[in-house]
């Protein structure tokens, strides 16, 4: 079993990512003899093959640039728009003024990524449906300009006699220009797609709120995903203005991003090979079997569906998935028996008097909140000593976890400060109050679910450290190195280093619980606030929590704020305790005398039993 | 044309896509599906109230019977297809996305391209201090107003209204309680996929039937039930009120295209400022 003593080679194992040597190095061969086999297609094939082959480059362009926002759990029906804006923004440069192809290329994904941040910070404000809506309809008002502003666009009539790239004379040779631009836009996501930016991407989808409280910012990192996309469809928008040669506002309709979103969801989200799956799957189909009339589109829909009758969650992801299990390759999943850490006994004999002489790191002065008519919190004070242990304690709906909320930045106080280490964090957002040293974890056992342990870790780790923007979105985030060495350092402190490589779904209960105070630790906090962290946990389980944390507050220096309603577990570890009743301090000083106050017995257990 | 004119135009169109829309905002609502087949089913209701007037049907009885077997079809797509992916949002719109091409496309090999028209028992126009008003129009709103009110009355007040009210608040407390989420379904996708086939049957008199007569509805309810909240009926009458009045005085005194495109700005903008609908609250 592991323990706090491992050496930091051992760790850096758990550090290399999941796909060892060998199979990396066939996957790359794959994609190399792929890419040779198609290359081969215009001496082979006809001019109708020629054809659909550029366009399903294009279409595996679009699916792979379109994905990051889906990994973030936003659906965007914006992308083809955005294709449009590029594809008109390089007709106009490249056909009316003259500028040179590979200058146009470029400047119409700036235009289309304009374009994207003007409708991206309002919409982007909603989620969900909501969003969904937002980018729909900006497409159908993106269609409307194209029609109707006729000076620029041409409007019905459209833009003709758009050149091809210098030097390219057949559709033979532009078919070789489509497929090198689909090989470095792939190339350029797979690069992405494993920086810390990826990684938080699956963290917003998995959960926005435990992201935000890891330190990333939301906002910005979808914002981010929808930019980049434009960009990149932008760019592919001008190599289809430049392969047809004319474009109007027909050429693109609104079933154009409906058929990108198909073609990732078909392909599976979770993997990159997903989207080039899916777009090559949807855009080759047609192909196969050259129907006349509405044959292509029943077969293709007759596809779809069945495919998602058989691989729900999509092609790639299904097919990863039984590869691993084929394989033998499954990680470990602990038993809901097993114990996570040894229990040795940790000495800590703690002097609360040696806490109060230290400075206050976390000051709450007199906060309030309330929701429509219910007053939750009612001019709240505290403050917590640098590593010191706080319990709150109150009875449901004292107002201990909307506290925790107000510290954290996920709601604003109505009245009153809070302060970190003398800075005030009241009006900061939970991605930056985590950076400032206040973590926090979830009472509902939050975690990214679909990520493995490791990387629930990892990201902690790394995004509440600053990162200049450019390495943030191009180094590989799961290299060796001194962050990795952390994470797996984190694991091996609260005892789920075994269980590096396991979804974080697949953990038991309990595991979970300590999954979210590893989380919260790894941010590097002067004040983690644990939000019930026992709770549903069995005896034995909470015996080893308890070690868990004697074990934190004796590695590092950081003070504790912890809820509980098992009094034991306060009883055992704070060095002191507040008491809260309807929103309001009852009780305050050593766990001894407030567990023992008559106002605090009456909280608790009704007024009979004072 | 005068402003009278436009407001009673866009109150008109305001209820015909509320009666589009309220289907489509049960559907979500009760059992979380972005329900894409929406539009065909309003394009099989208009499409089967024409058949059914070929054969001698009177108008109004066709009306009814095509939408009782839109409803049936409806419940079936979710007994065989949707169903599958209830609680996976996005998987569920893209199958939901695939059977309607696929309907469309099927229907596509059956029914005449060419324009047709239905005539309707309501003819003439009725002319009052200069406005001017189809009577089919009247009745489509009284129509409209009935269905709208009718629906409202039964989620609030029958068994199996509460049952879906029940599911929207809460699915899991919901099935605790004995509430079964797979007989509701069939009759939730019954209720909506009948609502826009006798939207489509209501206005197959005043429109000329075109295959794809089911798209712009469909977008159009789409941009409703998300501006009015989703899941709220209220806010899906109010929220169809507003895009019929934008989409009337546009049309009117600009252009018919940047009308639909300045009804969606409209959205946007009311988004900004409330980013989950006029009346949501999930």
């Amino acid at each position: 079993m592991s323990s706090s003593a491992v050496a930091p080679e051992d760790l850096s194992v758990h550090a290399t990512g999941r796909t060892p040597g060998l199979t990396r190095l066939l996957g790359y061969a794959a994609v190399v003899a792929v890419t040779v086999l198609v290359a081969t297609v215009p001496s082979l094939a006809g001019a109708y093959t020629n054809h659909i082959f550029i366009l399903a480059f294009l279409a595996v362009g679009l699916a792979v640039s379109y994905r990051p926002l889906l990994i973030a759990g936003q659906v965007s029906l914006a992308h083809g728009a955005f294709y449009a804006v590029g594809a008109y923004g390089f007709a106009i440069l490249a056909q009316k003024h003259g500028v040179s192809f590979w200058l146009a290329v470029p400047l119409a994904g700036v235009v289309a990524s304009v374009a994207s941040i003007v409708i991206g910070v309002p919409s982007l404000r909603t989620a969900g449906a909501y969003f969904f809506l937002c980018t729909f309809a900006f497409s159908v008002v993106i269609t409307s300009l194209f029609q109707n502003f006729t000076s620029l666009t041409g409007g019905f009539a459209g833009i003709s006699g758009i050149p091809y790239p210098p030097g390219i004379t057949t559709e033979a040779d532009f078919f070789y220009v489509a497929l090198a631009a689909c090989v470095v836009i792939v190339a350029i996501f797979v690069v992405l797609d494993r920086s810390l930016w990826g990684l938080e991407l699956h963290g917003v989808g998995a959960s926005p709120e435990l992201a935000e409280a890891v330190g990333v910012s939301r906002f910005a990192t979808l914002l981010r995903a929808f930019s980049v996309g434009a960009f990149f469809a932008g760019i592919l928008g001008s190599f289809y203005a430049s392969f047809t040669g004319f474009i109007a506002p027909q050429s693109f309709d609104l079933w154009l991003s409906v058929s990108i979103l198909t073609a990732v969801i078909v392909g599976g989200v979770r993997h990159i090979w997903g989207g080039v799956l899916g777009a090559a799957f949807v855009t080759l189909i047609p192909l196969l079997f050259h129907w006349k009339g509405s044959g292509d589109a029943i077969f293709g829909a007759v596809c779809v569906i069945v495919v998602m009758f058989v691989m729900r969650r999509g092609i790639a992801t299904e097919l990863a998935e039984l590869l691993s299990k084929a394989l033998h390759r499954a990680p470990a999943v602990p038993a809901q028996s097993q114990l996570w850490a040894t229990a040795e006994d940790i000495v800590d004999e703690r002097d609360p008097a040696v806490f109060a002489a230290r400075p206050v790191v976390l000051d709450v002065r007199d906060i309030a909140k309330s929701f429509g008519g219910v007053r939750a919190v009612r001019g709240v004070s505290f403050t917590v000593h640098e590593g010191e242990t706080l319990g709150l304690i109150g009875p449901n709906g004292s107002g201990k976890t909307t506290t925790f909320n107000l510290i954290s930045g996920f709601a604003r106080p109505d009245q009153g400060a809070v302060h970190l280490r003398g800075q005030s964090i009241s009006t900061a957002s939970p991605h930056h109050v985590v950076r400032l040293g206040l973590a926090r974890s979830f009472q509902a056992s939050a975690v990214f679910g679909h990520l493995s342990v490791f990387e629930n870790v990892l990201l902690a780790v790394r995004s509440s450290q600053p990162t200049n923007p450019v390495a943030r979105m191009t180094m590989p985030v799961r290299r060796r190195g001194k962050h990795t060495v952390r994470a797996a350092e984190v694991l091996a402190e609260v005892g789920l280093l075994d269980f590096a490589d396991t979804q974080a779904d697949a953990l038991p209960y309990g595991h979970k619980k300590v999954l979210g105070l590893a989380v919260g630790l790894a941010t590097n906090p002067a004040v983690l606030c644990l939000d019930e962290p026992a709770t549903g946990m069995t005896d034995v389980e909470i015996a080893h929590l308890t070690t868990v944390l004697r074990r934190v507050r004796a590695n590092h220096d950081v003070a504790l704020v912890i809820i509980e309603h098992r009094l034991a577990v306060i009883r055992e570890l704070c060095d002191r305790v507040v008491a809260l009743r309807s929103g309001e301090v009852i009780a305050e000083g050593s766990p001894r005398d407030v567990l023992e106050a008559p106002e605090v017995m009456t909280a608790f257990l009704g007024a009979s039993a004072a | 044309m005068t402003f009278v004119q436009v407001l009673v135009n866009g109150v008109v169109l305001g209820a015909f896509f509320a009666l589009m829309a309220v289907g489509l905002t049960l559907i979500f609502g009760v059992l979380r599906v972005i329900n894409f087949t929406h539009g065909v089913m309003f394009m099989l209701g208009a499409y089967g109230t024409w058949y059914a007037t070929e054969q001698g049907v009177p108008y109004l009885v066709a009306v009814l019977v095509s939408a009782l077997a839109v409803a049936a079809f409806s419940a079936l797509v979710e007994l065989l297809v949707l169903r599958r992916f209830r609680g996976m949002l996005i998987e569920g719109a893209v199958v939901a996305i695939a059977l309607a091409v696929l309907i469309q496309n099927l229907a596509n090999e059956v029914i005449p391209l060419s324009p047709k028209s239905v005539d309707t028992p309501f003819p003439g126009t009725v002319s009052m201090h200069g406005v001017v008003l189809g009577w089919h129009r009247i009745f489509l709103f009284g129509m409209a107003c009935v269905l709208i009110f009718g629906l409202a009355l039964f989620v609030r007040r029958s068994r199996t209204g509460r049952a879906m009210r029940a599911l929207q608040q809460n699915p899991y407390a919901a099935e605790l309680q004995g509430i079964r989420a797979d007989f509701v379904a069939p009759a939730v996708f019954a209720i909506g996929g009948g609502l826009a086939a006798l939207a489509g049957g209501l206005i197959a008199p005043v429109q000329q039937l075109l295959p794809g007569i089911g798209d712009a509805p469909l977008l159009a309810s789409f941009v409703v039930v998300v501006l009015g909240g989703l899941g709220s009926i209220g806010g899906t009458l109010v929220a169809a009120m507003m895009i019929g009045l934008t989409q009337s005085a546009a049309t009117t005194y600009w252009t018919g295209p940047a009308a639909v495109a300045l009804s969606f700005l409209l959205a946007i903008a009311v988004l900004v400022v409330r980013p989950k609908g006029l009346f949501g609250n999930e």
